[in-house]
């Protein structure tokens, strides 16, 4: 389940860009989920009908919201999820890639994009943290994840190992 | 088909400003606009995305040592995350991501707020120095250790050894003009080049001013001349190279084959064999060659009892080797001598030889308060081998060997690792804080073909680990802690 978990969570978290919005998305619908169960059909996939609960989920939380919350129209959260459903099986790989890639970035990097996002991480804090004034750690940030990013591309494209 | 840059670039910036929930209603407008009217646009959103969810699931979950030096947050808020801040930081990332690619000027004005960042440019480096020698710069570059921009550098004489982000190893000889401005290639105007390429890294592309030549597993020079001749010698395995004016005609190269392309007479010919004399080093580029700084055999001895080693700033070690200079301060920068950075950690710049014993080590005196919470030490042979020592309060579910040191958690209270190239070789020890002065020890053999190193804990050796013959990517010796101020009394790296 936990893999499972972490999926939803990244798909929540690509159609509300909101961490503590989709943490609160994903127990909901892992509830939902635990409560409907027994309408499960095992002969299908389960992760897209936990992603369907979890869609569900997230365009009401966004109405219900209204003006309060950023909310893309229904037709780009629909394209948007179908994308990370399409792209599902390589998105589980860009996490094993950044694995890769977070280990070829010196260690002072790694630790500072780390502490960037741990949980009720502040810029602030982790830029006082690190030594850097925070304009220096802003850029830092920046070319990390740009490396990051570049990286995880890359590797994305080599052959996968058997 | 993909996403234009300069797209690419505004739905960067606009992605950071929407985690920021600093969108606004026409910047929503033209992020939809974006993803509705390029279809690529959707998957770069998505992959983004994600990047920064894998994120939040690796530093949630995987808490590597170096991460736990800077452990200031309470582990168990459950948070409403301090999103403004993220935000922030994303906003800002997206920003100098357009500043990047020149694509952003309508969402530059929109926010003058962060114009105080954009005084210079982002610098995005995709290659480190890791050796030079007699080299003589008269534009750009950098000394071992640093990474090289991508703006275009000249290097008068000597030779430079690089590893670019996609593990190509790259050198350089002098008098060369060249730029490292991808993941996976390299411009090359004028001098010589010789390239070793790792099969993870296949594609590797060098730009000449008359070719271009694109690496299929193998290890090849290039070389162009004053005239703007460039000639492509393999050494080992393949290439394709062609001539990028005119028709293009591609030449396959195999071993021992070269090839030389003009771009004025527009002809690309085969040459009869390959020669290796262009290219003196090539043989050896594999290999660790030189130490940055020339360490002599006897030992580099600091002793920090005057208090707590957060205040290192001005102490002078008692005896050092010949060459390092001690710069105490936080904002010394990377300038090939031993510095102190934030956090307590201590950086040499170290690059071992064959045919020596290196020894670093450090005495952790013993506490009238024994550590408890988030304290760490670590003690390593960068990139090639540390030694952790760790304190958590309860936080804790197990230690796995041959994973990651970014899975790595925590089995108990009081433990020690080892890792090598940022994986934990072994799980050996649990101990609880010393009552007594510890000394924790890493030994580096590098008198055997494969070099060996070994962990001592209070003269009992954890562990040991045998390098493949391949080469040891250690640049420096270092040693960091969180927690532990003031109970370090010597830092040695002796080499017999």
């Amino acid at each position: 389940m936990s893999e499972n978990r972490h999926r939803i969570f990244g798909y929540v978290f690509s159609l509300t860009g909101n961490r503590a919005d989709s943490e609160d998305l994903l127990q909901e619908s892992l509830i939902t989920m635990w409560e409907k169960f027994d309408k499960f059909d095992p002969s299908t996939n389960f992760i897209a009908w936990s992603f369907k609960i979890a869609y569900y989920k997230t365009r009401n939380f966004q109405r219900k919201a209204g003006n309060s919350k950023l909310i893309f129209d229904d037709d780009i959260l629909e394209k948007v999820a179908i994308q990370f459903e399409q792209d599902a099986v390589i998105l589980d790989r860009r996490y094993e890639m950044l694995q890769q890639c977070l280990q070829k970035l010196n260690d002072r990097d790694r630790e500072f994009i780390l502490s960037r996002y741990q949980q009720g991480a502040r810029v602030e804090k982790v830029a006082q943290a690190s030594g850097r004034k925070i304009q220096a750690a802003y850029k830092a940030l920046a070319r990390i994840r740009k490396r990051l990013y570049e990286c995880v591309s890359f590797n994305l494209q080599r052959p996968q190992e058997s | 088909m993909s996403l234009p840059v300069e797209i690419e670039g505004e739905l960067q910036a606009l992605l950071d400003l929407m985690l920021d929930n600093e969108l606004r209603v026409d910047q929503q407008a033209r992020l939809q606009a974006i993803l509705r009217g390029h279809e690529e646009a959707t998957a770069f959103y998505v992959a983004y995305m994600k990047l920064s969810a894998d994120l939040y699931r690796l530093s949630e979950e995987q808490i590597p040592p170096a991460a736990e030096e800077l452990a200031f947050i309470p582990s168990r808020t459950r948070s409403r995350f301090d999103w403004a801040s993220t935000a922030a930081a994303c906003l800002l990332l997206g920003f100098f991501g357009m500043i990047l690619h020149g694509a952003w000027p309508n969402i530059k004005q929109h926010m003058p707020y962060l114009e105080a960042f954009t005084a210079k440019p982002l610098v995005v480096h995709y290659a480190t120095v890791i050796e030079a020698r007699r080299t003589t710069w008269s534009r750009g570059g950098a000394v071992p250790g640093q990474a090289l921009g991508q703006a275009t550098c000249v290097l008068d004489e000597g030779r430079v050894k690089l590893r670019l982000d996609s593990n190509v190893l790259a050198e350089i000889q002098g008098p060369a003009t060249f730029r490292v401005d991808g993941y996976n290639q390299l411009h090359l105007d004028a001098g010589k080049v010789v390239a070793v390429v790792p099969a993870e890294a296949v594609g590797f592309n060098v730009q000449t001013p008359d070719a271009n030549v694109v690496d299929l597993g193998t290890e090849f020079g290039v070389k162009v001349d004053q005239g703007r001749d460039t000639e492509v010698h393999v050494f080992k395995g393949k290439v394709e190279a062609s001539l990028k004016v005119g028709k293009a005609r591609m030449i396959a190269l195999g071993q021992g084959e070269a090839a030389r392309f003009t771009g004025e007479s527009q002809t690309a010919e085969k040459l009869e064999r390959a020669n290796l004399a262009l290219f003196t080093e090539a043989p050896q580029i594999a290999r660790p060659l030189h130490p940055a700084i020339p360490i002599l055999p006897g030992f580099f001895h600091e002793k920090f009892d005057g208090g707590p080693n957060v205040d290192l700033a001005g102490l002078r070690p008692d005896k050092a080797s010949p060459g390092i200079s001690w710069k105490g301060t936080r904002s010394a920068k990377a300038d090939g001598a031993l510095r102190k950075e934030e956090n307590v950690v201590a950086l040499l710049p170290f690059i071992p030889e064959d045919g020596h014993r290196y020894s670093l080590s450090v005495k952790l005196k013993p506490s009238s308060t024994p550590q408890a919470v988030n304290s760490a030490f670590l003690l390593g042979f960068t990139e090639g081998g540390s030694l952790a020592l760790h304190h958590k309060d309860s936080r804790s579910t197990w230690a796995s060997m041959n994973r990651p040191i970014a899975s790595m958690k925590y089995l108990s209270n009081h433990q020690v690792f080892t890792s090598t190239g940022g994986t934990v070789a072994h799980f050996k020890l649990e101990i609880d804080d010393p009552i007594e002065t510890l000394v924790l020890q890493i030994i580096l053999d590098t008198r055997t073909p494969a070099w060996k190193l070994e962990w001592h804990v209070g003269g009992k050796r954890v562990n040991r680990f045998t390098y493949p013959i391949n080469p040891v990517d250690i640049d420096h010796v270092s040693y960091g802690s969180q927690a532990f101020e003031g109970r370090i009394s010597e830092f040695i790296l002796q080499v017999d």
